[in-house]
């Protein structure tokens, strides 16, 4: 019965008690597990996995968050102190309580590192998990990884787009979460506002002023019009419109879209937890998402290029940021999602390990981190280390490209797969970088 | 029946000059020689199959060898060579008997193995040095070869002087990485790609153990053409045919190398090659190529494949246009029925919208229809092609694929609106298309006196001028030469790098913000191929490099002169390609920017014929779409025929397609009386006169509005998607422009006529033709149920945004 669980996410303290009340639930037929196992249960791809990627836009510093160095010398070392995690030898910064307890779920990689400190490019980079090959780019020259998960995997299930965003409107510089080559149907579905206040899906609600009987009566008249022959379009445009055509009218009319939005759903005290803040209630609904079939969401964050007084920023920003990423694992985890679910929080570089004079870290790609958790990968782990100033990886560096392929690994997407671009080059999807052996 | 078919088929025999008048059994070749030990020769055999047709029997031939101790030979029709000596092999198929000569040399290997023509194709058939392996530019767990083998003096130093001396190791050859990783002998990310003791590892084997000589000394033959075999037959729609690729050398030898040749087929759905040369076609109708890549070089052999099924009598609509004549020779070789005529009101949709962009109106398509005059069809497109809204439409095609953009945000906008207006002009004056490009891409210059010097401002970037005039201008993808030989073409980097110093000399003066005020021509200026450093002088595609020209005249003036010459074989057969597909909706090369060998057109004589056409009417654009948009082919209807649904590179029917973001916006914005409002143009304008990018629209990106950061056209999307059947089945902006009582449907709610003769109207603007009766009842009941529940503002409304969503408002079919 305890395989059910795999022995890679034992927490802290041993098995939680909410997993031994799982694991009865499971005694009694599985009633009341929720979304994705259900659907397992009923038949559907047993791969159906999905990804949420937190992007902390701006590059937030190692040092008060996963790789916090205590025995750095003073002008490096961090004043916002070290904590132990519950996975012996791993600390990480004071500020990540949280986080802290539920290291047995979670995976750091701390060798990471690349070679660009533009924002732009960085952000391309693990956003696509290629470098771009020119400079102060405002587009994707590759597609996103969300974009090729769209592409070659699609949504988990009905009613629901493959890719979601949910992005801070002023982000530093952008995001490049498109499809560039594969085409616009494969941009992420879009989620503005903040679903800590009010959120809104694009051309989800009906027009105001419009009932939904009228709305049905919109839709039978066009079913009776709509009749001009499919076959005129050799291309199938035309039946792809129609299959979308439906698909949308089950998004308007139907539950699943609306339901996995509605965060009124959700227990109070869980949206506590999570924090009520942009980035703890967007990653509540990520998990709300992901449950209805959407295979892939982007969070974004910005405000993390902390040039100055980063202790300070840190103080304010992190403890929210911990709550929201460490109750998103956990809450994954309670739900027996952690093996369908990959969580994947990082940002576009790491920050000059030695402190600036203004008291803050400057862009800075040798050293890096990222934090991994659930997905089928190891837990409870620290991936590579870094110099005793954090200046560098300790031997093998890892690249953002090792991390998408990690991604695209969990996800079963073929990363030799090929798209044309506009001059008609095949393009692989990910062609370099290796998926992180520790981590599998 | 089987006569009707057999009729036919003869008749498409001497049509196609393709019929088979040999004896009942041919066997090619006639003579083999092979030299070496590993040497192979493939025979092709050939018999009179239906109707006089050339019939692939290689595979179901019999074969005997003579001597057995000089060659073997397979089912399949393999000789392998056994010994020294002369014999002959017999090949016997239907009881008749052909004898081929076979001679052996050299079976001791006594001849050094030939780099270029035996150890790179060896790894190139492998799939060692493809893209994905060992080829890409970074290599593969730190072994990189040159990209499928055009570099194989790189090759040879990756081999023999890189990775200390395990790759290769003359004293014991086996232990050598380059056959115990790909006998799989060792752990090989790659696979087993050849077993030990195959020909590929004997010869590598051999080739190492004879100290790994490089070759290329001037008395060692070089490779100097390939020949694929048959070059063009017509193959059954579910046929095999035996391909034979044969290498010459500059010594007047030959080689069969048909199972060192890496195969390709340009057609999927038609066609797939096996890796012994061997095209199965898979029960589609069409031209397939297959491309043949041997030792740096490529050929093609066309397989011409016609329906299965049993023809309908041929009637072929009567046409004075010179185009139809090609058009429908083709279908006739395919066996391939064209569709009826379209209607007039489809041919008024359809034309107006590929013309002009825009719906026609109710009225203009109620008196198009009455007319009785046989040439009404023709002066309905005369007029259509000299409106203002058709030089508005064909300047958004050309400011999208020229890349008129506001790179620096508002400070651009004079410079792209003052380059948006020269096109328009341009394209409203039918100025020659040569003398347009021509003062485009030699464009001098201030900006405010030439606003096509817009487009040289745009990007300072050599190589980005370079790829862009090849790709828009001559249909020549040459991006792949800037860091390794085109995989498919002629193009090396030498020839990259001398068409790209064309452009080395555009100088630009210093503006504020990074805009120039113009251009000019700077006194020097070459571009170097950063492979070999060499510096390259101007030289076009193809032709002789540029004379010195001094430090005053600019290589672009020469380029403008080289491109309209009469011997420029790019030319001119790149815009009559873009155009076409323009109207028909698929390019005779495919895609319509990617001209080259190993992409044949569709039909060929027709796209010569438009070219030439083209030329020798002085680039005039206007008359090229008249003479396209007046063809036989261009007014057939979409609906397939059962015997040409298959059909959709022939254009024995319309291809429907989706109405590109901007006239969809302008169309919605026609049907519901809301159009769409754009800061700063005056009231009225168009989303099809846009002069640029800057206009931000979720609807126009939604539904793919290219970003013009390209020149290919491939860049606009007529994709569907999700986001898209939202927008226009629920969003505020489409029910924002149904209600305002300016719209449409309040003022039909008021108007005092008929919902019926209403409902006509609304059929008229949205798809040309009128309702048919059980729709006209469908749309009158809906609205006196609406009526009579008080709200007949509301049924317009709703009539209208149905109209908006149905598959035939969004189309051009």
């Amino acid at each position: 019965m305890l395989d059910i669980l795999g022995d890679r996410y034992g927490s802290c303290d041993g098995l939680g008690r909410r997993s031994f009340l799982r694991i009865g639930a499971l005694g009694l037929g599985g009633l009341t597990l929720p979304g994705l196992l259900r659907a397992r249960a009923e038949g559907q791809s047993p791969s159906s996995k999905a990804v949420i990627q937190v992007i902390l836009s701006g590059g937030p510093s190692p040092m008060e968050t996963f790789d916090p160095k205590p025995d750095a010398p003073s002008g490096y070392k961090t004043d916002v102190g070290a904590i132990a995690t519950c996975v012996e030898g791993v600390s990480v910064s004071a500020l990540m309580p949280a986080t802290a307890q539920a290291m047995g779920q979670m995976a750091l990689v701390r060798s990471l590192a690349h070679s660009t400190s533009d924002h732009i490019a960085g952000l391309h980079w693990i956003m696509t998990g290629f470098a771009s090959t020119q400079q102060q780019q405002d587009r994707n020259e590759r597609p996103s990884v969300g974009s090729v998960v769209a592409k070659l995997k699609g949504a988990n299930g009905p009613g629901v787009p493959p890719y979601a965003s949910m992005i801070e409107e002023a982000l530093f510089g952008g995001l490049f979460q498109g499809g560039a080559y594969l085409g616009p149907g494969y941009n992420p579905f879009a989620l503005t506002g903040d679903p800590s206040g009010d959120m809104k899906a694009r051309d989800l609600d009906p027009p105001k002023g419009l009932t939904l009987a009228r709305l049905d009566d919109r839709k039978g008249l066009l079913a009776r019009l709509d009749t001009i022959n499919r076959r005129r379009d050799a291309s199938g445009t035309m039946e792809g419109l129609d299959r979308f055509t439906i698909q949308a009218q089950e998004m308007v009319a139907g539950a699943s879209a609306r339901k996995a939005l509605d965060l009124g759903r959700e227990d109070p005290r869980l949206r506590d937890k999570y924090g009520r803040t942009r980035l703890g209630q967007s990653c509540l609904l990520a998990r709300r998402l992901v449950e209805a079939g959407v295979a892939f969401v982007t969070i974004a964050e910005g405000n993390w290029d902390h040039h100055g007084a980063v202790a300070e920023s840190c103080r304010e920003q992190v403890p929210p940021m911990d709550a929201a990423v460490a109750s998103l694992v956990e809450d994954l985890h309670d739900r027996g999602l952690a093996d369908s679910v990959l969580v994947l929080v990082w940002g576009e570089f790491g920050r000059t390990p030695r402190l600036n004079g203004g008291g803050g870290r400057d862009h800075w790609p040798g050293s890096m981190s990222a934090l991994l958790a659930g997905g089928g990968l190891r837990m409870g782990q620290a991936v590579g280390a870094t110099t005793r100033k954090g200046e560098q990886p300790v031997g093998r560096p890892i690249r953002p490209e090792d991390v998408v392929r990690t991604v695209y690994h969990v996800l079963g997407v073929d990363p030799f797969h090929e798209f044309p671009n506009a001059s008609g080059r095949p393009m692989p999807v990910m062609n370099v970088g290796k998926p992180i052996a520790e981590l599998i | 029946m089987a006569s009707i078919s057999t009729l036919w088929l003869a008749a498409l025999a001497m049509i196609g000059g393709m019929a088979f008048d040999g004896p009942g059994l041919a066997v090619e070749p006639a003579r083999v020689a092979i030299r070496g030990s590993d040497g192979r020769a493939q025979l092709a055999v050939t018999s009179r199959g239906l109707a006089g047709l050339p019939l692939d029997r290689t595979a179901s031939s019999q074969y005997a060898s003579l001597d057995p101790r000089v060659a073997v030979i397979d089912a399949e029709g393999l000789v392998r060579p056994v010994g020294d000596g002369s014999t002959k092999v017999e090949v016997e198929a239907d009881g008749q008997r052909v004898t081929v000569d076979v001679v052996v040399t050299d079976f001791a290997d006594v001849r050094a193995v030939h780099f270029v023509g035996e150890v790179v194709p060896i790894l190139t058939k492998a799939g060692c040095n493809s893209g994905g392996c060992h080829g890409k530019s970074t290599g593969q767990n730190g072994f990189r070869l040159s990209l499928l083998g055009f570099d194989p003096k790189a090759d040879h130093e990756a081999l023999v002087r890189e990775g200390r001396g395990r790759r290769v190791f003359p004293p014991s050859p086996a232990a050598s990485l380059l056959l115990r990783k790909p006998t799989a002998s060792v752990p090989h990310g790659g696979g087993q790609k050849f077993k030990v003791d195959s020909p590929e590892y004997r010869t590598l084997a051999r080739w190492i153990a004879q100290g790994t000589p490089l070759g290329g000394g001037p008395d060692e033959p070089a490779l100097v053409a390939l020949a694929v075999e048959p070059a063009k037959r017509v193959v059954p729609a579910r046929g095999r045919q035996q391909l034979r690729v044969v290498a010459r050398y500059s010594d007047g030898t030959s080689a069969d190398v048909t199972r060192l040749t890496q195969f390709q087929s340009n057609a999927l759905d038609l066609a797939e090659v096996d890796d012994r040369g061997v095209v199965r076609t898979l029960g589609g109708v069409g031209e397939a190529a297959v491309m043949a890549r041997f030792g740096g070089l490529v050929g093609v052999a066309r397989a011409t494949i016609p329906a299965e099924v049993e023809p309908p009598p041929w009637v072929e609509p009567p046409s004075k246009n010179p185009l139809d004549r090609f058009v429908f020779a083709k279908l006739r070789e395919l066996r391939l029925a064209p569709s009826p005529n379209c209607t007039d009101a489809e041919f008024a949709r359809r034309s107006s919208l590929d013309v002009c962009g825009l719906l026609p109106r109710p009225a203009e398509v109620a008196a198009f229809e009455t007319d009785a005059d046989p040439e009404k069809r023709a002066k309905w497109v005369d007029r259509l092609v000299d409106l203002p809204e058709s030089a508005d439409f064909f300047a958004m095609k050309w400011s999208a694929i020229l890349k008129n953009k506001r790179t620096l945000g508002d400070l651009s906008k004079p410079g792209t609106f003052a380059f948006h207006g020269w096109i328009r002009q341009a394209m409203a004056e039918n100025r020659p298309y040569d003398r347009f490009v021509a003062e485009i891409v030699a464009a001098r210059g201030n900006a405010n006196v030439n606003p096509a010097v817009e487009w040289s401002r745009q990007s300072m970037d050599v190589e980005d001028r370079a790829d862009d005039v090849a790709q828009l201008f001559l249909g020549q993808r040459i991006q792949c030469a800037r860091c390794h030989h085109h995989p498919f073409e002629k193009w090396s980097q030498d020839d990259y790098y001398g068409f790209a110093s064309i452009f080395a000399r555009i100088g630009v003066k210093e503006g504020p913000g990074g805009l120039s005020p113009g251009v000019f021509t700077h006194p020097t200026g070459l571009a170097t191929n950063p492979v070999t450093g060499e510096v390259k002088r101007p030289k076009p595609l193809g032709a002789a490099e540029l004379p010195d020209l001094g430090p005053t005249r600019d290589p672009r003036d020469e380029l403008a002169k080289w491109l309209i010459r009469a011997d420029n074989p790019f030319f001119a057969k790149a815009l009559v390609n873009r155009y076409w597909k323009h109207f028909l909706g698929r390019g005779l090369v495919e895609p319509e920017d990617d001209l080259r060998a190993t992409n044949p057109p569709s039909n060929p004589e027709l796209l010569d014929a438009l070219a030439d056409d083209f030329i020798r009417n002085g680039y005039d654009l206007k008359r090229l779409v008249r003479s396209i948009a007046t063809s036989r082919a261009y007014d057939r209807s979409s609906v397939p025929l059962p015997s040409n649904e298959a059909d959709r590179r022939n254009f024995a029917r319309f291809a429907a397609r989706r109405l590109p973001a901007e006239v969809l916006l302008d169309a919605i914005g026609v049907l519901t009386g809301s159009p769409e409002n754009f800061i700063d143009l005056p009231e009225g304008a168009r989303a099809t006169q846009l002069p640029d990018d800057g206009f931000g629209s979720y609807f126009l990106d939604v539904f793919g509005r290219p970003k013009r950061e390209n020149v290919c056209e491939c860049e606009r999307s007529s994709e569907a998607n999700l986001a898209q059947s939202l927008h226009l089945l629920n969003s505020d902006e489409i029910q924002a422009r149904l209600t305002p009582d300016s719209a449409r449907a309040a003022k039909l709610a008021t108007d005092p006529r008929s919902d019926a003769e209403k409902v006509e109207e609304l059929y008229r603007l949205a798809f040309a033709r009128r309702p048919t009766d059980a729709e006209r009842g469908e749309c009158v009941a809906f609205l006196t149920r609406r009526a009579s529940a008080n709200s007949i503002r509301s049924g317009y409304e709703d009539l209208i945004w149905t109209l908006i969503n149905t598959k035939e408002f969004l189309f051009n079919q």
